[in-house]
């Protein structure tokens, strides 16, 4: 699903955020990125939603090579994408079935297609209680969930997710993971940046840890090295 | 673009306007009072233009005839002056239409009694030019016809040059202004818009990672901008209706001195004033929107 070949991202300033970078992950799977701060895990996601392009190496998501991307091909790979982001990103003057609803008419979907799915996906991240409300008037928690929701209401085969615990409790970390674990099981390719240690060890999956740009270690069931 | 999508499109511009009514109120005023101006200075050019249209009009070429001319001549001397170029109309006027009009303009005509045309004056044609610029031309046909029986020309070559010059200049002030004015509220707008796109950056950012083209980005603001230009076209038109009602009717009583001044007609003006301002407010409105969010959709 993800081949990064020797990828490396020089900024304007001439810091590497990441340095020679190389990684698979095949279809289906659930990684964690883990990392201190300024490792380069933003700097990752970024590198794979195309919000920025590697000054060297090659980067290939789901047969694409982002390097041959055209600008207006992008908001195609974008809508192969679900992006979730510590700062949930919601459009503040729509409700949560509206914000889930746009990402469906942004791809041209019929008022019943609409009608048909968002209700399901904000059941299934428990949400059916608001669709009615304004971002405003929700919890982080459930604000993640609507953006959860907006970032799975495609059906995408890739669901990338930068820190989405990062402005939650540990309580509602562990719901959100939860979930992404559970769209995961149903077939999505889930990567996930975090610095919540807890859950990355409790929930036994693949880890890759980063620092300075470069991958320490990537474990299969592992967990969040103290060291790195 | 499927239906659907349209009525998106409609129903956002419609939200936004709503939403952000405090800054969309400030665009339309903004708009429609620079097309304020450029309306007011166009009934004024209009209205000057006019009176140097009857002014025109008024100055005609009088031709006078050789008494010695037989009537055939007079008839041939009429389908002469009508092939010369430029020349729209030809009038004869006998010697006693002429004392008519003369004594109708004396204080007195009691004074003329006893007197008939034929007495005092020469059989004459009145000849209507195209445009006045081009008087000089048809004056030199004129006078080859002397040998034909032409006598007499008389025409005012100042009076003509004058009007010339000035409705020249008229012209040209008006499209300069109308150009500068034009660009002025562009550039308002473009700041009065580009600050409300400011407001939606985080939105349109949102859009973007969602997978939205750009033109799906920019169809609402685009319909947005021609709401608020259609709006801001349209009250001017409206406000100016009735200014300029009341000042047809208001000026003659306030300065009597030119009261003979002509207005042009309400419906002669605004039949090209109202489509005009829409569409100058509808582009103004689109050209701003455009411009604001080309900036935020390079993500
Ligand atoms: N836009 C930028 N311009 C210049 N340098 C940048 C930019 N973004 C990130 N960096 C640098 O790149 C390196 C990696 O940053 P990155 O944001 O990827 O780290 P991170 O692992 O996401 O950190 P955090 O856990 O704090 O979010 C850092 O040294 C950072 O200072
Ligand atoms: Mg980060």
């Amino acid at each position: 699903m993800i081949d990064i070949i020797d990828a490396t991202k020089v900024y304007d300033n001439g810091v590497k955020g990441i340095n020679g970078l190389s990684l698979f992950i095949e279809q289906g799977e659930f990684v964690f990125i883990v990392g201190s701060s300024g490792s380069g895990k933003s700097t990752l996601v970024r590198l794979l939603l195309r919000e920025i392009e590697a000054t060297e190496g090659s980067i290939i998501v789901d047969g694409q090579d982002l390097s041959a991307l055209k600008r207006r091909d992008m908001p195609y790979y974008r809508r192969k994408l679900g992006v979730v982001f510590q700062d949930f990103r919601l459009l503040r003057n729509k409700t949560v079935f509206e914000n889930v609803a746009f990402a469906m008419q942004i791809v041209e979907a019929t008022h019943r297609e609409i009608r048909r799915t968002v209700p399901q996906v904000l059941n299934l991240v428990g949400l059916s209680r608001k669709a009615r409300s304004y971002p405003d008037q929700l919890s982080g928690g459930e604000q993640q969930r609507t953006a959860l929701a907006r970032a799975i209401v495609n059906s995408p085969p890739l669901l990338i997710a930068d820190e989405p615990t990062g402005n939650l409790d540990p309580g509602t970390a562990w719901e959100i993971m939860t979930l992404l674990e559970d769209i995961n099981d149903r077939g999505t390719t889930v990567v996930v940046a975090t610095h919540a240690k807890e859950i990355v060890d409790n929930m036994q999956k693949r880890v890759v840890a980063l620092r300075n740009g470069v991958i320490m270690s990537d474990e299969e069931m592992g967990g969040y090295n103290d060291e790195i | 673009m499927k239906f659907r999508t349209l009525s998106y499109y409609l129903r956002e511009a419609a939200r936004n306007l709503i939403k952000n009514r405090l800054m969309s109120v400030a665009s339309i005023l903004t708009v429609a009072s620079c097309i304020l101006i450029v309306s007011v200075f166009y009934c004024l050019a209009a209205n000057v233009d006019f009176f140097l249209g009857q002014l025109e009009e008024s100055i005609q070429v009088s031709v006078f005839l050789r008494d010695d001319v037989s009537v055939e001549g007079v008839q041939e001397l009429n389908s002469r002056i009508h092939a010369i170029p430029h020349v729209v109309n030809v009038v004869y006027v006998s010697p006693d239409e002429a004392f008519e009009d003369i004594k109708a303009g004396m204080g007195n005509p009691a004074l003329f009694d006893g007197l008939s045309g034929k007495d005092v004056l020469p059989r004459s044609f009145d000849v209507e030019i195209d445009d006045i610029r081009n008087q000089p031309d048809v004056i030199n046909a004129l006078e080859s016809l002397s040998a034909d029986g032409v006598e007499n020309i008389r025409h005012s070559q100042e009076l003509a040059d004058g009007v010339r010059v000035f409705s020249d200049l008229l012209r040209v002030v008006c499209v300069v202004l109308i150009i500068i004015l034009g660009v002025i509220s562009i550039v308002i707008i473009i700041n009065t818009i580009r600050i409300t796109v400011n407001a939606r950056k985080t939105e349109i950012n949102i859009m973007k990672y969602v997978g939205a083209t750009d033109w799906f980005i920019r169809w609402p603001f685009v319909v947005e901008g021609v709401l608020i230009g259609f709006l801001g076209g349209l009250i001017p038109s409206v406000a100016c209706w009735f200014l300029y009602g009341y000042a047809v009717g208001a000026i003659p009583e306030l300065i009597p001195l030119i009261s003979f001044v002509k207005f042009r007609p309400g419906y002669d003006i605004f039949m090209y004033l109202l489509p005009f301002d829409l569409l100058l407010g509808m582009f103004i409105g689109i050209i701003g929107s455009v411009f604001s969010v080309r900036k935020h959709l390079k993500v």
